[in-house]
């Protein structure tokens, strides 16, 4: 016990004791802005909650929500957590430290799993409490319902759990197999999140069609069949269901503790049984790497650290993910939003303010993806001796990675905007114009980006040399791409409305041509002194 | 090789490495790390720099490569001055880290390749001298693979070896010989040796003053900053009581 209580402490020094900026302002600035954002996310969340919940009510759908509803999280709890329990019990970069001292695996393994499932904890209360208890009030329950809801939110926190530690090892196992295997890791990325975002926006634009008019149906009649038909056998969701609104209480009640009380002991029989010999098998293989032959070849230096910066976030699966996977998928991901906020704004607007939504998603996806340019110094973690030591000008390395940026995000914004012209979201014209400014307030936050890093770098890197915290700069350089994007959309409808579409998106043009070289100016002006001031003791 | 002895005989009267009062002091720190610190490394010699942990070694060194700016002072390699012209200063530097950090997503070769390219070394030398130093260090079967699976000592050699792609006049190197099998020292002792016999310097830190002794021309210890002696190995029982004076000069300090 004493040792879990130290293994404990120390994992929660870890994780939250540690990570203050040592500035005040900055740290009180961060927490008011992730406040507001958090708030406001959370009430477009409760919102939209209690708009489905309704529609599902008025049809008469409710068991098949709540059963939908608690599928929906508890897969969702499954695939985070499976990356959780990887990420956090197997592969915590200090296993291997701890493995050296005399504690046993079994207080290594509670201190880490204390912490996984204070996260469930907070998601369930968070996320789940809510949507039960709006369902509750909506569909008229009585009090069984909310006193076997505490009974049914612990189902929902440890259920997941276990499966998440039963699959943990065979899915490490398949992720060591394929972790050099960059192209399809990217690729398969790349689609999961597409597929993730269409069906996520299509349910979004169901909520919108009911919101439009409560008349329409959420779904057709036929799907609705289908939907009821299909929630009757996703299990053991249904049992959970069942157990809270009454339908084959006692079955479903015994079933429900059944399938909970068999899966937290198989979880806790092979954990028992693998942990330590996985650990131990897993920081051996660690080094695991590929070989690939390639011969000697002659390259001018800047092109050389083109390639060399994009070798380095295409092999780490980090990095690809947040940069090269977005820039990927980003074209699906602004054609579905546009969709959607084109039918929104249609509705309440007219179709005549489109274009200047099109443009604010395009904007909002090019700030999510060139926020990853804020780390371009921080990134390079301990090796940023080397960008000190080579006989090359910081200038020329900084504007190198700046056009790897650029380029990729310029490929990125070409499709989207060819996309949201095909798809007759947008006329050519208006489809390119908006491409042009895009790409000019590209310039400008990624210049931005940059420069806040050069300014103030951090270089927290973990165990496999990659940056584990997001930076101070990502977040700032996000906000501002955000902020841009959303002056951007109201002015351009507001514009439309009073000059028309020429002149709105010439003014914008000029704005943005103003941004991305003050922004230019802002970074390059004074970059050498900066960059060789920057010292990583 | 009599042409070799010519280009050190001619070489051996330049300075390589000029450190003029150097003084350098870390953002938040109130005392200075290198206090007025002045040396002057000949090209043909190598060049051993001894002191404690925390003496200012590392510092030194990551002033001369260019990792930190420095407060006073000049630094001129091969008569370039790194805050003048920064860039043909380091190209006339090799430097090997202590830490042995390297891009460890790609595969040795990318790596020395990447380096080559840097320094603006032809295909055939980088050829020549990859494959002649690969084969020295015995990692010619690792230079395809990631270095990420390296060990620590295969790291080292990797970074030697891109030290010394671009055939630097100064090669720079910190703690060199830590993590290394003892064939490999042996291999790198002769390479300094080789490299400036051929009009080049090597400059190195290391705790070792028995390895010190044995193979510098001149040594510079310092503590705390400050430079506390230079002495060349050459007179007469200097080899023999370097580890006498390095202790009376260090400890006398501690106990003050």
């Amino acid at each position: 016990m004493k040792e879990f209580m130290t293994l404990l402490r120390l994992e929660l020094k870890a994780r939250f004791g540690t990570r203050g900026t040592g500035k005040p302002l900055i740290t009180v600035l961060k927490i008011l802005i992730l406040s507001v954002l958090g708030i406001l996310v959370y009430s477009a969340y409760i919102f939209g909650v209690r708009q489905l919940v309704s529609m599902f009510v008025l049809y008469k759908m409710s068991t098949e929500f709540l059963i939908l509803f608690i599928a929906g999280s508890q897969l969702i709890l499954v695939v985070f957590g499976i990356s959780s329990v990887i990420k956090n019990l197997f592969r915590s970069g200090d296993n291997e430290l701890l493995m050296r001292f005399p504690v046993s695996a079994t207080a290594v393994f509670a201190s880490k799993i204390s912490i996984f499932v204070l996260y469930q904890v907070i998601f369930t209360l968070l996320i789940e409490l809510p949507v039960f208890v709006i369902f509750g009030i909506k569909s008229m329950q009585n009090w069984s319902y909310y006193a076997l809801l505490p009974v049914v939110l612990i189902f929902c926190i440890v259920l997941p759990l276990s499966i998440s530690n039963l699959l943990a090892i065979p899915v490490m196992q398949l992720s060591s197999r394929t972790k050099n295997m960059f192209t399809l890791s990217l690729l398969v990325s790349v689609i999961m999140v597409a597929a993730a975002f269409a069906i996520y926006m299509r349910v979004i634009q169901g909520v919108v069609n009911y919101m439009k008019e409560e008349a329409m149906s959420f779904f057709s009649k036929e799907s609705m069949i289908i939907v009821a038909k299909v929630a009757k056998y996703i299990y053991p969701a249904n049992w959970f269901a069942y157990m809270l609104i009454g339908e084959w209480r006692i079955g479903a009640s015994f079933l429900s503790l059944l399938v909970v009380v068999l899966f937290a002991l198989g979880a806790f029989i092979l954990n028992k049984k693998l942990y330590l010999s996985t650990i131990l098998r897993d920081i051996e293989g660690s080094g695991a790497t590929f070989t690939m032959t390639t011969r000697n070849h002659v390259r001018r230096p800047a092109w050389a650290t083109f390639c060399r910066e994009y070798l380095e976030i295409f092999r780490s699966s980090n990095y690809s993910f947040q940069y090269l996977c977005m820039a990927v998928a980003a074209p699906v991901m602004v054609y579905y939003c546009n969709k959607l906020a084109a039918s929104m704004g249609e509705n309440s607007i007219g179709a005549v303010i489109v274009p200047a939504l099109a443009l604010m998603v395009m904007l909002i996806f090019c700030a999510i993806i060139l926020s990853f340019a804020a780390s371009s110094v921080s990134r390079e973690g301990d090796n940023f001796y080397l960008t000190k030591i080579l006989p090359l000008r910081y200038r020329t390395q900084i504007l190198v990675k700046l056009a790897l940026y650029l380029f990729v995000s310029t490929i990125s914004l070409l499709v989207t905007t060819v996309a949201i012209w095909l798809s007759g979201q947008m006329t050519l014209s208006s489809a390119f114009a908006a491409c042009g400014i895009s790409f000019l307030v590209s310039i400008a936050v990624t210049c931005f980006g940059v420069r806040l890093d050069t300014t103030r770098p951090q270089f927290p890197v973990g165990g496999d040399g990659e940056l584990s915290v997001g930076s101070i700069s990502t977040f700032v350089t996000l906000f501002v791409g955000f902020v841009i994007s959303v002056l951007y959309g109201f002015f351009g409808m507001v514009g439309i409305f009073l000059w028309g579409i020429t002149k709105t998106f010439l003014i914008l043009m000029g704005v943005s041509l103003i941004l991305a070289v003050g922004s230019a100016l802002w970074l390059m002006i004074g970059l050498e002194k900066r960059y060789e001031r920057i010292s990583q003791r | 090789m009599e042409e070799i002895m010519n280009v050190a005989g001619a070489e051996a009267r330049k300075d390589m490495l000029i450190i003029d009062h150097l003084k350098k002091r870390y953002i938040n720190s109130k005392r200075y790390s290198i206090n007025d610190l002045t040396l002057t490394l000949k090209a043909g010699e190598i060049f051993g720099f001894l002191g404690q942990n925390g003496a200012g070694k590392s510092t030194t060194i990551k002033c001369i490569t260019g990792i930190h700016p420095y407060d006073s002072g000049s630094i001129i390699i091969n008569g370039f001055d790194m805050k003048k012209d920064p860039i043909s200063a380091k190209r006339n530097i090799g430097y090997v880290p202590d830490n042995h950090s390297v891009y460890e997503k790609l595969t040795g070769r990318e790596y020395i390749n990447y380096i080559a390219d840097l320094y603006g070394v032809s295909l055939e030398d980088r050829e020549e001298r990859m494959n002649r130093y690969l084969k020295m260090f015995k990692i010619t079967f690792a230079v395809d693979r990631q270095i990420r699976g390296y060990s620590h000592g295969m790291k080292q050699k990797i970074c030697i070896i891109a030290a010394l792609i671009h055939n630097p006049k100064l090669w720079v190197l910190d703690e060199p010989m830590v993590g290394l099998d003892p064939q490999s020292m042996f291999d790198i002792i002769d390479e300094m040796k080789k490299h400036t016999a051929e009009g080049n310097t090597v400059f190195f830190s290391s705790h070792n003053i028995d390895l010190v002794s044995k193979l510098c021309d001149r040594v510079a210890i310092i503590h705390d900053g400050e430079l506390k002696a230079l002495i060349d190995l050459h007179e007469e029982g200097k080899r023999e009581s370097l580890e006498t004076v390095f202790r009376g000069l260090t400890m006398a300090e501690n106990l003050g």
